[in-house]
C-alpha cells in the first residue's frame, strides 16, 4: 500500500494572548493514509480532531511536527491542489448560487471555461445536487443536506487525490446520512483516498477501512478496522439444542446461560479453551447437538471505550 | 494574482445579489430626484447644488457601503468559518485580502459610474455645462474610498467586533478630513509634547481633504497635473501601506 498522507508528530498548543495560558491541543500525533483507503479519525468532542484536520489542510500551523501529501510538505502550494477539505457544519456565501460558489472554487484550481463548466455539472450530479431545482436557487435556500452535498463538491471539483471530510454527517436525517455515506462510498470506488473525521462510531464503523483514535491530544490507537473489531478478547456465543434441561448445570461449568428458547440454549463462554472443552462434553456425552460456534465480534464503540477507559486510567 | 481575481469575483457577485449595489443606487437617484424639488427655492445656486450633490453622493453611498459591507468583508468569513474552505484551497492569505479589498473596490467603481453617467445626464437635462474637474472629482472619491477601505481592512484585521471596526473607519473618515485642521493646530500648539504628538497624529491619519476637490469643480478651479499625481501617489502609498499592515496581521491569524 503506497501512502499518500503522513502525518508525523504534529504537536498544538493554543496560547491566551493575554494571559499566557496553554490550552490543550494535540501531542506528537503521527499517522499515515494509505491510497485508496478510506481513514476514520475518532474520537471524542475536544479530543483534536478538528485541531489536526485543520493543521493537515494548512489552515493552522502546527508547532512541531511535518505533514505531506504525496511526499509534498504542506507549505508548498502544490500540497493543497491534491487535497479536497470539507469543513464541519460548512458555510458558504449566502446569496450566490450553487454554480457560481463552484465556479469561483474550482478557478483557483486553475480550471475555467468550458472545462469548468463541465467539471461542475460533472461534481452536482455526483453528489445527488441535480435532483433539486437548483437553477437561481441562492445557498441561502438550501436544505442542511444540500449544502453537506455542495461541500463535497466543492472538495472535489479539482479531482484531488484525497478527500478530508470533518463530521460529513453530522446534523443529517437518516436518508440525508445514507446518501452522503454512499456519496463517500462512491468517491472509493473512483480511487479516491478518504479522510473521514467524526465522533460518530457506527459511521466509521460502516464505511471505514482503517481507523485512528485520539484521545486527549493523543493517538490512542491506529489499525485496521476489521482487526480491532475481532473476536471479544476470545469470547463465542455457543448455540446448543439440548436434549434435556439437567444438563444445564453441567454446561454452567463451562459458560453462561444468556438465553433459552424451548430446548434451545445460548451460552457465552468467555475463552478457546472452556469453548472447546463444551463442545467436546456435548458431543461425548451426548447432551444434544451444536447448533451453532460464533465468534462474539466487539464493536467499535466497545473498542474506543476500553481504549479511552485505559487511557483515562493512565492519565490519572 | 489571478486567484485575488476570483475572491473579488466572490465578493462582487455578493454585494450585487444581496441588493447592497442596487439599494444604494436606488438610494442616490432618489435624492437625485428629490434635489429637483429644491430648483425654485435655490435661487440661481441651484446648479452649484446638482453638482455638489452629484460629487456628494457617490462617497456618502461608498461609505455606507464601507460601513456595513467593508467591515465584515474579513469578519464574516471568519465568524461563519467561509474562511476554512479557502485557507485549504491553493491561494496565499494575501491573495486572499487583496481579492476582498478589489472586489468592494470594483464596487466603487461601478457605483461611481452609474452616478457619473446619471449625473452627466441630469446636468445635461438641466442645461447645467460638464466640466473636466467634474470627471476627476469622481475618480478622486473613488481614490478616497479605497483608502478608507484599506483602513477599515486594517483594524478589521486585529479589531474584535465589525461594530468596532465601523466606528474606527467614521472616526478615520472625519479625522481624515480634518487634517488639515490638525497641521494647523500642531504650528500652533505651545507645549511642545502636544506639538509632536499631534504633528505624529497627522502624519498617521489619512489626509482625505486632498480627495475633496468640490470647491474646484464647483468654482472652476483648475488643478495642476503635479497635485494629481501628489495626490494619487499619495493614495497608492497609503492603500499599499494598510494592506501590507492587515495582511502581516491576517498572515498570524488562527482561525
Amino acid at each position: 500500500m503506497t501512502e499518500i498522507l503522513k502525518a508525523e508528530h504534529l504537536s498544538k498548543i493554543y496560547k491566551s494572548p493575554f494571559f499566557r495560558i496553554n490550552h490543550r491541543g494535540i501531542r506528537d500525533v503521527s499517522f499515515s493514509v494509505n491510497e485508496g483507503e478510506i481513514f476514520g479519525f475518532l474520537g471524542p468532542n475536544g479530543a483534536g480532531k478538528t485541531t489536526t484536520l485543520k493543521i493537515i489542510v494548512g489552515i493552522h500551523r502546527a508547532d512541531s511536527g511535518r505533514v505531506f501529501v504525496k511526499n509534498i510538505p504542506i507549505n508548498d502550494i502544490e500540497y493543497k491542489k491534491h487535497i479536497g477539505f470539507l469543513p464541519e457544519n460548512p458555510y458558504f456565501h449566502n446569496y450566490l448560487s450553487a454554480e457560481e460558489f463552484l465556479s469561483i472554487t474550482g478557478a483557483l484550481y486553475g480550471l475555467n471555461g468550458k472545462k469548468l463548466r463541465e467539471r461542475i455539472k460533472e461534481v452536482l450530479e455526483k453528489v445527488g445536487l441535480t435532483k433539486y431545482e437548483l437553477r437561481g436557487k441562492r445557498i441561502k435556500n438550501f436544505s442542511k443536506g444540500m449544502i453537506q452535498r455542495l461541500g463535497i463538491a466543492q472538495a472535489i471539483i479539482h479531482e484531488p487525490e484525497i478527500v478530508i471530510l470533518d463530521e460529513p454527517l453530522s446534523g443529517l436525517d437518516p436518508i440525508g446520512r445514507k446518501e452522503v455515506r454512499d456519496v463517500i462510498l462512491d468517491l472509493k470506488k473512483e480511487g479516491k483516498t478518504v479522510f473521514f473525521s467524526s465522533h460518530i462510531l457506527q459511521d466509521v464503523e460502516m464505511i471505514c477501512d482503517r481507523v485512528a483514535i485520539i484521545a486527549d491530544g493523543k493517538i490512542i490507537k491506529t489499525g485496521i478496522l476489521e482487526e480491532m473489531l475481532v473476536k471479544k478478547d476470545g469470547a463465542y456465543e455457543v448455540k446448543l439444542a439440548l436434549k434435556e434441561s439437567s444438563s444445564f448445570d453441567v454446561i454452567k461449568k463451562f459458560g453462561e446461560i444468556s438465553d433459552i428458547e424451548g430446548n434451545t440454549v445460548f451460552v457465552y463462554v468467555d475463552n478457546e479453551e472452556s469453548k472447546d472443552k463444551l463442545l467436546e462434553t456435548i458431543v461425548k456425552d451426548g447432551f444434544g447437538k451444536i447448533l451453532k460456534v460464533n465468534p462474539l465480534h466487539k464493536s467499535l464503540e466497545d473498542e474506543f471505550m476500553r481504549l479511552f477507559n485505559i487511557e483515562e486510567k493512565n492519565e490519572a | 494574482m489571478r486567484r485575488s481575481y476570483y475572491i473579488a469575483k466572490a465578493v462582487f457577485l455578493e454585494s450585487l445579489k444581496n441588493y447592497t449595489l442596487v439599494s444604494m443606487i436606488v438610494f442616490g437617484v432618489v435624492v437625485l430626484v428629490a434635489s429637483l424639488f429644491l430648483n425654485n427655492a435655490m435661487l440661481g445656486e441651484y446648479g452649484k447644488l446638482v453638482v455638489d450633490l452629484e460629487l456628494t453622493l457617490p462617497i456618502l453611498i461608498g461609505l455606507i457601503i464601507i460601513i456595513f459591507n467593508g467591515t465584515r468583508l474579513v469578519y464574516d468569513e471568519i465568524e461563519k468559518k467561509t474562511i476554512y474552505i479557502y485557507a485549504s484551497k491553493p491561494i496565499k492569505r494575501w491573495e486572499f485580502m487583496l481579492g476582498k479589498f478589489l472586489g468592494l473596490t470594483a464596487v466603487f467603481l461601478v457605483v461611481t459610474t452609474i452616478f457619473a453617467i446619471l449625473g452627466f445626464l441630469f446636468l445635461m437635462l438641466l442645461h447645467i455645462p460638464v466640466k473636466g474637474q467634474y470627471v476627476l472629482s469622481l475618480f478622486f472619491s473613488i481614490m478616497e474610498l479605497m483608502i478608507l477601505l484599506s483602513v477599515t481592512m486594517f483594524f478589521s484585521s486585529f479589531s474584535a467586533t465589525p461594530i468596532l471596526t465601523g466606528v474606527f473607519a467614521f472616526v478615520i473618515y472625519f479625522a481624515g478630513h480634518l487634517a488639515p485642521d490638525i497641521y494647523q493646530y500642531s504650528l500652533m500648539a505651545k507645549n511642545q509634547f502636544v506639538r509632536v504628538l499631534v504633528r505624529i497624529i497627522y502624519y498617521i491619519l489619512p489626509n482625505l481633504s486632498y480627495y475633496n476637490i468640490t470647491k474646484e469643480v464647483t468654482h472652476n478651479i483648475s488643478i495642476s497635473i503635479n497635485q494629481i499625481y501628489y495626490v494619487i501617489s499619495y493614495a497608492l502609498l497609503y492603500i499599499v501601506l494598510m494592506m501590507v499592515f492587515s495582511i502581516l496581521i491576517f498572515e498570524k491569524k488562527e482561525f
